[in-house]
């Protein structure tokens, strides 16, 4: 019984919570009007006591009503939070200005006026502050916002937010795309404060310890995991989850746990470590924004644009000078046959764009170790580097090894030896080093394969194999199905 | 004169008005907007004044680009997906049984088996074998390509909407079965312009596995509704790869310099008074061909490359206009930074004698075709060019024609065949898709044509949806209306 008349009397907090906004504003209208001459000697000032009276009764009707609205769970846990701390706020102060209000009537102590003034402007500002919280609950966060028009400063704003996609690299699925499900679904019963079934879902270790009915969740088999099965149950099932009455999950994010539990309910793995297929990417862009599952994680980077003369004085030299993308201030340089005469004086144009360059390409140049010693090391944010066909030696890759974010390197046509590679254990990063035609020896690749897994020199193409040609082709397949 | 007069009306006075007040108003708005942006030197508002006729379009690419050109290994006449790449033991198990009405579902047929009272199935008569250590299936017709499985991508479950050699082919060139688009290496000129002034962006080169068999039509690397001066430019075997690019006897380098400039003068005097785009693009493709007399001589002499490279092509590399010479000229080309080089191989349409024809056929790609992936990998090339190897479409399950012990033929198949793909942020060692026991419908991770190109751009940084043309009142674009990029394929 009573925990129908909850909700029914919860209901009607949306009509409640208007009259105190009526009586507030209205209070403010008298005392204003009374302060004008042509109402001047009515004494409408004699009604504050009995306005701001009702807008603290109305007001302590509203806080109840919600209070037991809010129980329901229906909505957003934080925003429903702030709008009750400020409908408290809000409640004391009208108490206070409308006892304050009463008082001014029958002392002329300075007190109570000052009292009255300062709890009436309190109250109107928490009333705007509590009423816009309330209508975002009800009607979403962006409700006000949405149909804005866009002012100048503010839509780049907007736009260069929309522009800086999530790093999948550095982005956990669990914590990023399952956890909040639990939290807003399941967490109010299965959580500290509530253990429905001995289960709790509030942290890694008790998801994977389960509850009174055993495991919840089966790594690699959501299907055959309580978890998903306890959300498929009809809704008229007793043991269907979330019970009848809480909301339920999306399709969405029951798909992402699903996928999740499929994908071996890791807790630690990254986005970019796992395969998401397409008909996911829309629900995980709505939760995380925009973000490029196949975006290398080098755009995680951030640095300053850069200079554009410096980046026109690389271009009167020839080079070729681009953002890594639409919206990165990383930079691609490279330099195109026609820039082939490109010397160590012509380097020292990259020194001001050090923090941006991230691609290089000084195949073929005329580049040599002194201006490479003076320059790689500022190249911090160095991703792809081909120093091939130029005249370097081991030298020029001593200061590699303070380029933590390498991947590739071509070297293939330089003098570099076996003791040149040795900078480039250090580099966790490194993917493919190219090195045909160098004096480096198997040997000396292997030293740096093994020094670091997952590299891979390139040392020339294997000496091509010959093959006979088929000829009869009926006595081949005999021969083979023998 | 009509036309001249049309083109006069490219610009009347409403239309340089509207355009004019929309053109400085969007720069005011994009100033507010993103000061850094619009000054910073990288946006470059597409024919604006000053702009090289060759520069890129694209501001900048959407996505990082994991290629930055294309080698694209076109095998026309569709060669046989199920006696290179897709084994299918049930057809020489039922090898000579009617293909089953419930795989064809009412699937339309050319006019070449459509009359055939019987499809009798035709298994393979050629063994495959799992290779390296992804375990991708290759024939014994392609032991250089099975050799270096583990750095291919393979796709097969490709599919198309043509059923003739004509459309399919423009089909995949230029996402439309009708003539008339422009096609992808035409788009790239235009969307990301050329890292080298002295050579097309644009390149085609063509050669013939064995005679007779279907033609090829130089609109298949025209530039369509874009500027003319992005369609592919051929090069030809012989002693004059580009025609008429020489001086004739007698005329002296000054001599062609100064009728350059006095062209020049003209047609701008021309252009002044008639607004015609193409005009710039007729003095850029003139200036080009300047440029082109020195460095194709370069590009084409092969006397630089070592003996050891030119024995990984093999023999026939020293055979102007053949496959491996093609493809020893493509990776230079590669090299030199040209974007798009776009080959193509006649001879794979086996509608009967298959058993001996493809022989011919694979004899002249398979070693070629595997030495480029190497050769462009020693040289750190692979890392940022994408080899593409497919023809239009595949070929049937069925037999066209008798089919006897030794012989048989296949015809068209447009719902299922192989490509593969190598370097260029493609993953390597991965075989993607599967079609059924009969090797006739897809069963699992379709890519349709559109789908490949989306995938193939964003590769090239360039998001598909959003690279569009302009022209007769709508925007165009390589995938129309379709296409999706297939992420499984990207590393």
């Amino acid at each position: 019984m009573l925990t129908d008349l909850q909700p029914f009397i919860g209901r009607f907090h949306p009509l409640l919570v208007h009259l105190p906004i009526g009586f507030l504003l209205l209070a403010g209208a008298v005392e204003i009007l009374s302060r004008l001459k042509c109402f001047e000697g009515l004494g409408i000032a004699r009604l504050m006591p009995a306005l701001l009276g009702l807008c603290a009764l109305t007001t302590a009707a509203a806080i109840g009503t919600g209070t037991l609205l809010s129980w329901s769970g229906e909505y957003d846990a934080a925003l429903v939070w702030r709008h009750q701390q400020w409908g408290l706020m809000l409640g004391a102060v009208v108490v206070l200005a409308s006892a304050a209000s009463w008082w001014r009537t029958r002392t002329d102590h300075r007190l109570p006026n000052l009292l009255y003034g300062g709890a009436f402007v309190l109250a109107l500002v928490l009333l705007g502050l509590t009423g816009h919280v309330g209508g975002s609950i009800t009607h979403g966060e962006t409700y006000l916002t949405e149909h804005m028009p866009a002012v100048p400063f503010l839509a780049s704003a907007r736009a260069s937010t929309a522009m800086s996609p999530v790093d999948p690299s550095t982005t956990p699925v669990f914590k990023t795309l399952v956890a909040p499900t639990f939290e807003a679904r399941c967490v109010t019963c299965h959580g500290p404060a509530r253990q429905s079934g001995k289960l709790r879902l509030d942290s890694p270790e008790a998801i994977a310890k389960g509850g009174e009915s055993g495991t919840v969740v089966v790594a690699g088999d959501a299907a055959g995991s309580l978890l998903v099965r306890r959300i498929f149950l009809p809704t008229s099932d007793k043991k269907a989850m979330p019970p009848k009455g809480h909301p339920a999950p999306s399709h969405a994010e029951v798909a992402v746990l699903r996928w999740w539990i499929d994908q071996g309910a890791s807790f630690d793995q990254m986005l970019a470590d796992a395969q998401v297929p397409a008909h996911l990417e829309p629900a995980i862009v709505d939760r995380l924004g925009p973000v490029d599952l196949s975006a290398p994680p080098i755009l995680s980077v951030r640095v300053q644009p850069g200079d554009p003369k410096a980046i026109d004085a690389l271009r009167a030299l020839k080079l070729r000078v681009e953002p890594l993308r639409a919206g990165s201030s990383l930079l691609m340089v490279q330099a195109p046959p026609a820039a082939r005469l490109l010397d160590d004086t012509g380097l020292q144009a990259l020194t001001p764009l050090a923090a941006q360059v991230a691609w290089l390409d000084l195949g073929g140049t005329q580049v040599t170790d002194a201006g490479l010693t003076a320059l790689l090391p500022k190249l911090v944010n160095l991703w792809k580097l081909s120093l091939d066909r130029t005249p370097i030696t081991d030298r020029a890759l001593a200061p590699l090894s303070t380029l933590p974010r390498l991947e590739s390197i071509n070297l293939y046509g330089t003098a570099v030896t076996d003791a040149g590679l040795k900078s480039l254990e250090t580099l966790t990063r490194l993917r493919s080093v190219y090195a045909w035609q160098t004096q480096v020896t198997p040997q000396g690749a292997e030293a740096l394969q093994a020094a670091s897994k997952k590299v891979q020199v390139t040392l020339g193409a294997p000496p091509t194999p010959v093959f006979e040609t088929p000829t009869d082709d009926r006595a081949m397949v005999k021969a083979k199905t023998n | 004169m009509k036309a001249l007069d049309d083109l006069k009306f490219n610009a009347t006075r409403r239309h340089f008005l509207s355009a004019a007040s929309l053109g400085i108003g969007s720069v005011a708005l994009g100033a507010l907007i993103d000061p850094a942006r619009l000054m910073g030197g990288t946006a470059q508002a597409p024919g604006a004044a000053g702009a090289a006729p060759t520069g890129p379009l694209l501001p900048a690419t959407q996505f990082v680009p994991r290629a930055k050109r294309v080698i694209y290994l076109f095998q026309s006449g569709g060669p046989s997906q199920l006696d290179l790449f897709d084994e299918k033991p049930l057809l020489r198990t039922m090898n000579g049984e009617d293909l089953p009405a419930s795989i064809r579902m009412g699937q339309r047929l050319t006019g070449m088996t459509a009359h055939q009272k019987q499809f009798p199935l035709a298994g393979s008569h050629f063994a495959m074998a799992r290779h390296g250590q992804s375990g991708a299936v290759v024939s014994e017709l392609l032991p250089h390509i099975a050799s270096i499985a583990d750095k291919l991508c393979f796709v097969k479950s490709m599919h198309t909407e043509a059923i003739n050699h004509d459309p399919a082919v423009t089909f995949v060139q230029t996402g439309s079965q009708q003539a008339g688009r422009p096609s992808i290496g035409s788009w790239l000129s235009y969307g990301l312009g050329s890292d080298n002034a002295n050579l097309p962006a644009f390149i085609v080169l063509l050669s013939r596995g064995r005679e007779g068999d279907q033609p090829l039509y130089s609109r298949l690397w025209g530039s369509g509704f874009l500027p003319s001066q992005h369609q592919g430019v051929q090069f030809r075997r012989g002693k004059d790869p580009v025609l008429y690019l020489g001086d004739p006897d007698g005329l002296s380098p000054e001599t062609r310099r100064h009728m350059l400039d006095t062209f020049r003068q003209l047609e701008q005097e021309q252009h002044a008074r008639v607004l015609d785009p193409e005009i710039n693009a007729r003095i850029a493709q003139y200036e080009m061909a300047y440029r082109m007399q020195t460095s194709v001589p370069e590009v084409m002499d092969f006397a630089n490359e070592p003996q050891s490279v030119l024995d990984m092509y093999g023999p026939e590399v020293k055979t102007p206009g053949t496959f491996a010479a093609n493809c020893l000229l493509a990776r230079r080309l590669a090299e030199r930074d040209v974007r798009f080089i776009q080959l193509y191989h006649q001879g794979w349409d086996q509608h009967g004698n298959l058993p001996k024809d493809i022989r011919t056929m694979t004899r002249s790609v398979d070693q070629p075709s595997a030495a480029l992936v190497k050769d462009l990998e020693q040289r750190g090339l692979l890392e940022d060019t994408l080899v593409i190897w497919g023809g239009e479409f595949g070929r049937t399950n069925y037999s066209q024609g008798k089919l006897t012990k030794e012989n048989y033929g296949r015809d068209h198949h447009p719902r299922s065949f192989t490509v593969w793909m190598a370097g260029g942020g493609v993953k390597a060692g991965l075989s993607y898709g599967e079609t059924d026991e009969f090797g006739y419908n897809v069963v699992r991770d379709p890519v349709h044509v559109h789908d490949f190109q989306a995938t193939l751009m964003h590769l090239l940084g360039v998001e598909h949806e959003q690279f569009t043309f302009k022209h007769q009142g709508r925007r165009y674009r390589l995938t129309d209306v379709s296409g999706h990029v297939v992420k499984a394929l990207l590393a």
